[in-house]
């Protein structure tokens, strides 16, 4: 077990540095630099952007430098210092702008996997054990339905829905009265009038996948002579069911961790952009589209570190559940 | 001799639009200020208790007065405050505007341009240029000086007396260092060379420049002369030995990083203790960009009545992620006024819900030449296109073969005016027709004229043949972020094929498209045309009127030819005489004084020689701009005031002097 642990432990080291490495040169490869798209910003507000400036402000970002040197500085700052340098576009140390976003992100992530697992594991259950029934007829229909709607189509809907009949403003996390306010209750309950809405949406296509996963694997398992064994031995069902193929089941819903996390980070991108939430989806692609690189290259660097972390967390999860896997 | 010029008189010799309402726009004399009756009026009831001197202030800082915290308002005024005219009704203390943007880091001109306190600024018509954080300003008779006249006793937010002291600051110390200025910009450089400042003492400087430079006035509305030195000096390395070290304890790799970020002033300000002279100040910004100011107790500007200006406590910028949800939101009532993130096609909506939401949408007049314009690549690298481009009838064909009606009607509402984008009328040398030259609908004369440069149709009669033969196919690339301007395109596609010329509209990456430009690999520039009134043009540049039409690093057509002119021969390619001849036109208009006969015999020769040459083909211009502001909100513009970027949107409209009847 602690030599598995230590393995995986020391594969994130080298695949930390390979996505840094990735991303940086990534997010060099378009054509232009960030001081382009300040020239073009500067002459919409009528200044000339004159070559001498732009060069004279190259110099003073360090863009003139080679892509590697650029990189090794940048990455030295977060080793030594955890500083992740200067968004150019916001002028703030890019540490102050993606923590918040970035425990938004988490948290409505985890509670989107908590709700799918609340979703999709007594359906995938019920479904499993009422085989062809007409209540697994209509949830195979409905999560079919939830998968095959998108989802920033879903969220403008319920946007819509919630200021036409509610009178709801949905934009954002927050009302306008609470937005400034300090944390209390009145707060925490704002949040969650406005929190259910992402977290629905992000939800309702990863459930339709786990309910399916639920069902096939537990159907498996319900086939297998332990079960009639344990059947025939006069153990109630739900006691049956619950303690044994259940169990053997859970697997995937465990590695699910691991996939379905960048699946989240980047869903949660576009619903953050339609819903406008607080988490790091919009002032990514804004740091892309204007090339803020050391902005954009670290929110992707911690998007990535976190889907290490969750597909690492998920590993040691497996293990202790799964006996077999240890052993490997 | 110098001349002095007293604002009145300015406003006489700048020779704008003036009107008899214009004394009372800007009647901030010094001489007639109402503020001498104000102590007359007996106190109302509710202020009774207040110590009562010459002005009165804001409850929240007679508050503060009455806690020793801040000194008492005739003590925070200037002796002789800036007094501003009545504009609709004398307002009342209280209340916070605040107005959403889609983009957290962009210009949010609703709030933004509220805080401003640059040397000069325009007169509530627009007409005029008046004297703003300064008392009064001159130019001497040969334009190479500019005397300027701070008011004694004004005071910057923090409350430290404003002097010359901030003047030689931001000149000695920011200006000519080269570390937080490696370019100064060419409007402080007339000639080639830097500006001049000579203090004369604790209130009167001068700029002084190497050749004549009237058109300094009409850049003082963008310029600071000034930086507060008592607070900034401290990161400065001529004023801290130690600056480097602060700054490396802030995180910031130099000193001039360290300066740079307590100074910013705008849309990504962080620093709260930065003293401005505005009259709000910056308080706090958000991860989200959220910002909030607050009144500055020291702002230098009274009411008719003597009231201690702004109004309004407190101002809001709200920031959402994208234009639905900035829709739904104003919708729902939220911001007090908005307008640069509106949308003309959706006016229809906001006119349904004014009502609900109490608002009124309303409709301004913009200066914008065209929506969209087209400028051939007159320098390309294929001598048989550079040719055609270069023949007039190919563009007055090109033009006349464009239906403008239609695309008024189908994208603008038919709210917009067909034209080619000559600026708009009423600069001081306008002629009636000129934007019209070139733009009737007729596809029989455009078929005519392309025939006479030589271009026959191929052998299907489909599209038409090169003068060398081949196939004409010529690229259109757009900003690919522009949906409008892919879609006018692909109607001005339809248009050009009727008179078979094969276009391909293709949209690119706006960075990438600069760069093709710049490097001269283009058929066809495009880019929506603002910057082309008679303001932008004057305090910028007359970036429409000559190659490439438009700034070098977005050369729309011709980027050679700039690059000769630029250079005085040495690289590029030699423009035509005509080309040669405009430039020099514009050179010399920019260097005139600004009303003259002959400023205004430059301006129509260099507007004629470019509607008579189409090098900018437009569609559709003056596009009024959509305005939603809340009915609460009083002494607000209304739809026949400008709203126009060219004019700095709301800047000159007087925010200190809004207030909220709750």
């Amino acid at each position: 077990m602690w030599k598995f642990l230590l393995q995986r432990l020391l594969l994130f080291i080298p695949t930390f540095l390979v996505i840094s490495v990735i991303t940086f040169v990534l997010i060099q490869a378009p054509p232009g630099d960030y001081i382009n798209s300040y020239a073009t910003q500067l002459e919409a507000s009528g200044e000339e952007a004159s070559e001498a400036l732009l060069l004279a402000l190259r110099k003073r970002y360090g863009l003139d430098q080679p892509v590697y040197i650029q990189y090794v500085k940048w990455l030295w700052g977060i080793f030594t210092r955890l500083d992740f340098g200067h968004s150019m576009q916001w002028n703030r140390p890019v540490g102050d702008l993606i923590w918040d976003r970035l425990a938004w992100t988490v948290l409505i992530s985890f509670l989107t996997i908590i709700f799918t697992w609340i979703l999709a594991f007594p359906i995938g259950i019920y479904s499993a054990t009422h085989q062809y029934s007409g209540f697994d007829y209509s949830f195979t229909f409905l999560g079919f339905v939830g998968a095959g709607i998108p989802d920033f189509l879903l969220a403008l809907v319920l946007m819509w829905l919630g200021f036409a009949f509610f009178g709801l403003d949905m934009g954002g996390l927050f009302s306008e009265a609470f937005r400034d306010a300090p944390w209390s209750w009145a707060k925490f309950v704002d949040m969650l009038k406005h929190l259910w809405v992402p977290v629905v949406v992000l939800s309702v296509s990863s459930t339709a996948g786990l309910i399916r996963t639920m069902r096939a694997n537990l159907l498996d398992e319900l086939r297998k002579p332990y079960v009639i064994t344990a059947r025939s031995k006069g153990m109630t069902e739900w006691h049956l069911v619950l303690k044994y193929p259940v169990r053997v089941a859970l697997n995937p819903f465990i590695s699910s961790i691991a996939y379905v996390l960048p699946q989240l980070v980047s869903g949660t991108t576009i619903i953050s952009i339609v819903l406008s939430l607080p988490t790091t989806g919009p002032i990514q692609i804004r740091s892309l589209m204007s090339q803020d690189m050391y902005l954009a290259g670290s929110i992707f660097l911690l998007l990535a570190s976190l889907t290490i972390l969750g597909t690492f967390i998920s590993d040691i999860l497996l293990a202790v559940v799964d006996p077999r896997i240890r052993l490997e | 001799m110098t001349r002095r010029i007293t604002r009145r008189e300015f406003l006489v010799v700048s020779g704008a639009t003036v009107a008899t309402g214009l004394a009372a726009a800007c009647g901030a004399g010094e001489s007639e200020g109402p503020a001498d009756a104000a102590p007359a009026e007996a106190p109302a009831a509710d202020e009774a208790a207040m110590p009562m001197g010459k002005y009165r202030e804001a409850p929240e800082l007679s508050e503060m007065v009455q806690a020793g915290l801040l000194p008492p308002v005739d003590e925070r005024l200037p002796a002789d405050p800036w007094v501003l005219p009545v504009l609709r009704e004398i307002g009342k203390y209280g209340g916070e505007m605040s107005s959403i943007v889609a983009d957290p880091t962009a210009n949010l001109f609703e709030i933004s341009n509220a805080r401003g306190a640059a040397a000069a600024g325009r007169s509530y018509d627009l007409g005029s240029i008046i004297p703003i954080a300064v008392e009064s300003f001159s130019v001497n008779d040969d334009s190479t000086e500019l005397s300027v006249s701070l008011r004694a006793g004004q005071k910057w937010s923090d409350g430290t007396p404003f002097t010359t002291e901030h003047v030689s600051f931001w000149y000695e110390d920011i200006l000519l260092n080269e570390e937080l200025t490696p370019v100064v910009n060419k409007k402080l450089a007339p000639g080639g060379e830097t500006l001049k400042l000579e203090v004369e003492d604790d209130f009167n400087f001068k700029l002084v420049f190497a050749v004549p430079y009237p058109v300094i006035i009409d850049i003082l509305p963008s310029l600071s002369l000034w930086s507060p030195k008592q607070y900034l000096s401290q990161w400065h390395a001529s004023y801290n030995e130690d600056a480097d070290a602060k700054a490396n304890e802030e995180n910031f790799d130099a000193w001039y990083e360290a300066f740079q970020y307590h100074a910013d002033e705008g849309e990504t300000q962080q620093d709260a203790d930065l003293p401005v002279l505005g009259p709000w100040v910056f308080e706090k910004q958000d991860t989200q960009g959220n910002t909030t100011y607050t009144r500055n107790p020291y702002y230098w500007a009274v009411d008719a009545e003597g009231n201690q200006l702004p109004y309004v406590d407190r101002l809001q910028k709200l920031v959402v992620e994208n234009r639905e949800v900035l829709t739904a939101k104003i919708l729902a009532g939220e911001g007090t006024h908005h307008s640069w993130f509106l949308s003309l096609a959706d006016f229809p909506l906001y006119k349904q819900n004014e009502e609900a939401a109490n608002f009124t949408a309303r409709l301004h007049p913009d200066l914008r030449a065209s929506e969209m314009g087209m400028a051939f690549n007159y320098t390309h690298t294929d001598p048989v296109l550079r040719k055609l481009f270069n023949d007039v009838k190919w563009r007055q064909a090109l033009s006349h073969a464009l239906d403008r009606n239609e695309i008024n009607e189908l994208r603008f509402a038919g709210r917009g005016v067909p034209r080619n984008p000559i600026m708009h009328p009423g600069p001081l040398f306008w002629q009636e027709g000129l934007d019209q030259m070139y733009t009737a609908y007729d596809v029989d004369l455009a078929n005519s004229l392309l025939d006479e440069v030589g271009l026959a149709w191929d052998s299907d009669n489909k599209f038409r043949l090169r003068p060398d033969g081949e196939p004409l196919a010529l690229t259109m690339e757009v900003d690919a972020g522009r949906a409008d301007l892919s879609e006018t395109g692909n109607l001005i596609k339809s248009y050009w094929a009727a008179v078979g010329v094969n276009i391909n509209v293709k949209g690119q990456d706006q960075q990438f498209y600069m760069q093709r430009m710049r490097a001269n690999e283009h058929d066809i520039g495009v880019w929506a045309i603002g910057g082309a009134s008679e303001p932008y043009s004057r305090q910028n540049e007359p970036i429409r009127y000559r190659p490439p039409w438009h700034w070098s690093s977005t050369p729309l057509g011709g980027p050679l030819w700039r690059q000769w002119l630029d250079t005085d021969g040495a690289e590029g390619m030699e423009p035509p005489d005509i080309i040669k001849e405009l430039w020099e036109t514009t050179v010399q208009w920019q260097a005139e004084t600004f009303g003259t006969d002959r400023y205004k015999e430059l301006g129509l020769k260099m507007l004629q020689i470019n509607a008579e040459n189409v090098w900018l083909i437009g569609t559709v211009g003056l596009v009024p701009r959509a305005s939603i502001i809340r009915n609460t909100v009083r002494n607000a513009p209304d739809s026949d005031n400008i709203l126009s970027i060219e004019y700095g949107m709301w800047t000159h409209y007087q925010q200190e002097q809004w207030w909220i009847d709750a």
